[in-house]
């Protein structure tokens, strides 16, 4: 057999081989292995991802939800009630401060008595501090300019004292009759009530030392200056009783 | 099932996730892998549990599969270390049982029902093949399923080359003369 018959043969061989080894893999052999290929890349079998990414979502979650919440609650009030406190104190020790240097506590070293009217003025100073700073401050002076308003007023009616006292009357009489620092100091503060007051307990002072002439001067400016107010009768009468007698003696301007 | 993509392609875009390359890349190798098989095998229960699990490996194994690899080298190695497996295990029970080592009787069920002629001359080629030893029935599949080389053969099956070219010599010689009366039918 020639080399060509051989391979004449073997290509007869293979095609014979075809044609009869037509064979199938069995019913069902198919169908299980395309199954097991589509499951094997099926999209849900992707890998899942880890259990702890669930807890850690709720947590960022939570995180989120609260800061938001934080964020949206209303606003504060612009002066709080401790915010107002804590404002106050300092304030108040301040002015506490201030007043111990100034003439008032040179007043109250010589044992003089507190005014009246003292009471109302600290609170309105309180209420000053109460308010916000930039209204605060317009309506409240420094107790420095204070103080000094005081001193000069206390040196008027010293004078005015000094220039009307009877004769014979010593200074230091004159000076009794001022009212005390811490009451002068009361009345600027205070309201025209308090300065009222001051007015009044003046007349009445000067009407006990016999100066009748600068107590009616006084009444008159009273009435004018507080004209809702009404005067005493008993002052009235006083000093009405002590100018219709006249008797010898009596201090007279 | 028409598709342009080269075997290599196809099995690169599977594991990427697409069946539909799968299926395309089945229904080319479906019948030369089970025909290897089967006569290697000579056992339809055997080549179709040979078949399977050849493709499953393949499915397993899709991440692995490199391009150049060859896909049609890749998958009849793993049908070939698979049945050499089977064998194995053949031959482990056959001695266990009596030492003898005869070959696996053609399975009497694997009759085909196409046609009678068809069957007959089918029948006659199992015999054929079946006259034949292992390793030159393994060469003579390989080369005629697989379409592998003599030197692929011969790497595949461990020995040298020239041995693979005598057993695939005396393969086709035995099943010439076993078909010669087939093969003269066949002649146009």
């Amino acid at each position: 057999m020639t080399g060509k018959h051989r391979q004449h043969d073997e290509e007869r061989l293979a095609r014979l081989y075809r044609e009869q080894g037509d064979i199938e893999p069995g019913p069902g052999v198919d169908q299980r292995i395309l199954t097991r290929a589509r499951d094997k890349v099926r999209p849900g079998r992707l890998p899942r991802p880890a259990h702890w990414l669930g807890g850690a979502a709720v947590a960022a979650s939570l995180l989120v939800a609260v800061s938001i919440v934080i964020n949206l609650e209303p606003p504060q009030p612009e002066w709080p009630p401790g915010e107002l406190e804590r404002q106050a104190e300092p304030a108040r020790d301040e002015a506490g401060d201030r007043t111990e240097s100034s003439a008032f506590s040179a007043a109250r070293s010589r044992g003089s008595q507190e005014a009246p009217a003292a009471e109302p003025a600290m609170d309105q100073i309180m209420q000053s501090f109460s308010r916000p700073p930039e209204e605060a401050t317009a309506d409240h002076r420094p107790a420095a300019s204070v103080a000094e308003e005081v001193g000069r007023t206390a040196r008027e009616q010293y004078e005015s004292l000094g220039a009307s006292r009877p004769p014979g009357q010593s200074l230091e009489e004159a000076r009794d009759l001022l009212p005390p620092v811490g009451e002068v100091e009361s009345g600027l503060l205070d309201d025209e009530s308090a300065e009222a007051n001051r007015v009044l307990w003046l007349i009445d002072r000067l009407i006990t030392v016999g100066n009748v002439q600068r107590a009616r001067v006084e009444i008159d400016r009273f009435t004018t200056r507080f004209p809702e107010r009404e005067i005493p009768p008993e002052l009235l009468a006083e000093l009405e009783r002590q100018e219709s007698p006249a008797p010898a003696g009596t201090i007279s301007p | 099932m028409t598709d342009s993509r080269s075997d290599d392609d196809l099995m690169l875009a599977y594991a990427r996730g697409d069946v539909r390359a799968f299926d395309v890349l089945y229904e080319r190798y479906r019948k030369p892998l089970y025909r290897y098989l089967f006569h290697a095998a000579r056992n339809r229960a055997v080549a179709d549990e040979l078949f399977q699990d050849v493709w499953m490996r393949i499915i397993d194994a899709r991440k692995r599969f490199r391009k150049g690899a060859g896909f049609k080298r890749y998958a009849f190695r793993i049908a070939h270390n698979r049945l050499v497996d089977h064998w194995r295990a053949l031959d482990r029970r056959r001695e266990e049982a009596d030492g003898s080592r005869t070959e696996a009787q053609a399975d009497p069920a694997d009759s085909p029902e196409a046609s009678v002629e068809q069957a007959q001359h089918r029948a006659e080629l199992m015999q054929a093949l079946g006259q034949l030893s292992r390793v030159q029935r393994e060469a003579f599949l390989l080369q005629q399923e697989a379409g592998l080389s003599l030197a692929e053969i011969a790497e595949r099956s461990g020995v040298g080359r020239e041995t693979v070219k005598s057993r695939l010599r005396y393969a086709t010689g035995r099943l010439r003369t076993l078909l010669r009366p087939a093969a003269s039918t066949s002649e146009p």
